[in-house]
């Protein structure tokens, strides 16, 4: 497709791929003129998708437009832009035909540096001044301001965003700045109380705490000083994204783009380690390290729950061990009450997303996603572009870090039902059975690139076999344990043993071994397989059948007549009830402890390995 | 080295400038391009000072009108091409 033919869209899509892929000052700058190069006039944008702009500033700011008109794209609005001409705000806001109110944003922000409203010589005058000169001049400023912004919000429908001023970092009085009755920084604390005070029940104006934001960043760094002298662009480049994403904390939730939902999963996100396999007395959960991260992580969800964010479930696990957890774990912050739904099962949790988005009656765009596993997130990525899916880093100690810099959650007034909101949904728990059409799994797994190597066991991979033959629980036909000592000896007999180990990766990095499979041959004719097992975290990626397809195969081409298997009952590994009857073994007999006697005798042809599998044979 | 400076620059006017990469030439001008404005020069500017580590003095900012130009500043602040 040539790019003529391309609708602005996907234009739009391909420039903000170049930021993803460089998220440079100059790739900002360069993507952000090309965009307002894009025709939509034929693109039917819907009024809660359009977004109109407007910065006031006391400084040029013209280059913080890009961040902004970009960091709006991302979360699918179309923006408009106004910055007025630098320094002129005054002028703007008393004049009724300014540039400003005939451009009707829907949004004002307001940046003005204190110094530039501040009589002249009076901050080198500071130390001299009387504590009255002082006080006057807060009123002065107070009053300047308020009078700015009510005029504004008189002539505007506009939500309007003040920025409060920067406490500065020096002061002449040094470490007795603080000695005086209205130091230096008192004096810009004074002001920035005094506005924030003034406004808190205002509907329309909203203090931003710009201070508190460049502060996160750095107040050493957010001024690039040559550029202030040379063209008064006070911010330096590295600060704009910051200040960018800090401002869109006002636009989600004005255009209804803020989430009201966090969908966790449980194992190695709620807690360490995997219940299924560690039990609930070896999960790692209480208030010493490693089992702090997690209840801290718990913590500050909690915190969000009580300002009325919900919390819901989505793990694979068996649900009454997971529920346990919840129940009974004395160090489990969220209690089962606290989530308005769950879905703790083995089915493909996209399936589970939709379906928690539909009982708790909320659209998938509401909804973040935490949960350790890359692929899982992926899955969800991929298949439900619109819950936002958070990129959980790789160490627990930075879950909660992960969480408190998310500025999804705002709105724009809390109510009483607001702060309650979370409780209100444990009342009205029900199943709906619903399927949608998503990407099928077959086609997710070819976006994993799965290479499955499977082979006999070295006498290097022993250990490792040893150890998931005693802790695998979920995803093992015959829970049979062994030594380390009677792993070696099988490897010894390889005329009677096959020791096989299954070993994956895909395209988020190396699993290792999580699959091993003995096959007991001591009668050629019929090999029984005495232990199949998986890690359940590689469960439902198709890799299952490609280790019992090697095993078939290899039977068929040691002319083997028939292969047993078995299904022996555990509390722990309902999930593989039927794995044996999922790859055509037939049930030659059922014992009363409910022991599955399996029989496979059609060993003629062999059989393909599932497709997108990329399958590695020794 | 000296080879990546120059493609640096060129890497940087070619992007903010909007031009492929092919198309820049040493005489490129700002009297040329539209888009070279005053704010697309600070901006310029800016990216050279970040990615080289220096500050430009006034008369050299005024004197960059093509990548000669810019060239032959940056060589003043011991960047070598």
């Amino acid at each position: 497709m040539s790019s003529q033919q391309k609708t602005p869209i996907e234009k739009q899509e391909k420039l903000l791929q170049k930021i993803k892929e460089d998220p440079s000052y100059s790739t900002y700058w360069s993507v952000y003129k090309q965009l307002q190069k894009l025709d939509f006039s034929k693109v039917d944008i819907p009024p809660n998708q359009q977004i109109k702009i407007a910065v006031l500033s006391s400084f040029t700011i013209d280059p913080l437009a890009a961040f902004l008109d970009i960091d709006c794209r991302k979360e699918k609005l179309f923006p408009e832009i106004y910055i007025a001409p630098f320094n002129r705000f005054q002028e703007e806001i008393i004049d009724n035909k300014s540039q400003l109110y005939k451009f009707k944003p829907e949004i004002i922000f307001f940046f003005v540096e204190l110094e530039s409203l501040l009589e002249e010589n009076f901050l080198i005058d500071f130390t001299r001044h009387e504590e009255k000169i002082i006080e006057e001049e807060i009123e002065r400023i107070i009053v300047l301001i308020t009078d700015l912004l009510t005029k504004l919000s008189e002539t505007t429908d506009s939500m309007i965003v003040f920025s409060n001023f920067v406490i500065p970092t020096f002061s002449p009085l040094g470490v007795l700045d603080k000695k005086q009755h209205i130091g230096l920084k008192r004096f810009y604390n004074r002001i920035n109380d005094k506005l924030e005070t003034e406004y808190q029940n205002d509907s329309s104006i909203f203090i931003f705490d710009f201070n508190e934001s460049v502060s996160k960043f750095g107040k050493n760094d957010y001024i690039n000083y040559p550029m202030y002298y040379r063209g008064s662009l006070l911010l330096s480049e590295k600060f704009l994204p910051e200040i960018s994403y800090d401002l869109m904390g006002y636009i989600k939730p004005l255009k209804g783009r803020n989430r009201k939902c966090i969908v966790l999963d449980c194992d190695n996100t709620l807690w360490g380690g995997i219940i299924g396999e560690d039990g609930i007395d070896g999960i790692k959960l209480n208030i010493n390290y490693p089992g702090n991260h997690f209840v801290d992580f718990q913590k500050a969800l909690l915190s969000l729950f009580k300002r009325g964010i919900i919390l819901a479930v989505n793990s694979k696990n068996n649900e009454a061990d997971a529920l346990e957890v919840f129940r009974k774990h004395p160090y489990m912050q969220i209690k089962e009450s606290h989530l308005a739904a769950y879905r703790i099962n083995w089915q493909d949790k996209v399936q589970n997303m939709i379906e928690l988005a539909e009982e708790i009656n909320i659209g998938l765009d509401s909804m973040v996603f935490f949960d350790d596993n890359p692929v899982e997130r992926a899955r969800i990525k991929e298949s439900l572009p619109d819950v936002k899916v958070i990129d959980l880093p790789k160490s627990p100690a930075l879950y909660r870090k992960t969480l408190e810099q998310l500025n999804d959650f705002n709105t724009l007034a809390i109510t009483k039902e607001d702060l309650t909101r979370g409780e209100k949904y444990y009342f009205r728990k029900q199943r709906e059975g619903i399927r949608k059409t998503v990407q099928s799994i077959d086609e997710f797994i070819k976006t994993l690139e799965i290479v499955a190597t499977i082979k006999q066991a070295d006498k290097f991979a022993l250990p490792r076999v040893t150890s998931l033959i005693n802790r695998t629980n979920q995803f093992n036909l015959t829970t049979k344990r062994y030594t380390e000592a009677q792993v070696e000896e099988m490897h010894k007999k390889k005329s009677k043993f096959n020791l096989y180990i299954l070993d994956i990766k895909d395209k988020f990095g190396e699993e290792g071994i999580v699959g091993v499979a003995i096959v007991n041959k001591e009668d050629p004719k019929v090999w029984i397989i005495d232990t199949f097992l998986m890690s359940c975290r590689v469960i439902g990626r198709k890799v299952e059948t490609a280790f019992v397809t090697k095993i078939i195969n290899d039977a068929i081409a040691a002319k083997a007549q028939e292969i047993k298997a078995e299904y022996i009952p555990t509390k722990k590994n309902p999930l593989v009830k039927d794995f044996y009857q999922d790859h055509k073994f037939e049930i030659e007999e059922e014992l009363a402890n409910g022991t599955l006697k399996m029989s496979y005798k059609q060993l003629k042809k062999p059989i393909a390995f599932p497709k997108y599998l990329k399958v590695n044979e020794d | 080295m000296s080879e990546n400076n120059y493609e640096k620059i060129k890497d940087i006017v070619s992007k903010i400038l909007l031009v492929d990469k092919e198309d820049i030439t040493d005489k490129i001008s700002r009297t040329d391009f539209e888009a070279w404005d005053s704010m697309t020069h600070l901006v310029i500017i800016s990216e050279l000072e970040q990615s080289f580590d220096i500050i430009l003095e006034d008369d050299d900012i005024a004197a960059m009108n093509t990548l000669d130009d810019i060239k032959a500043i940056l060589a003043k602040y011991e960047v070598s091409f």
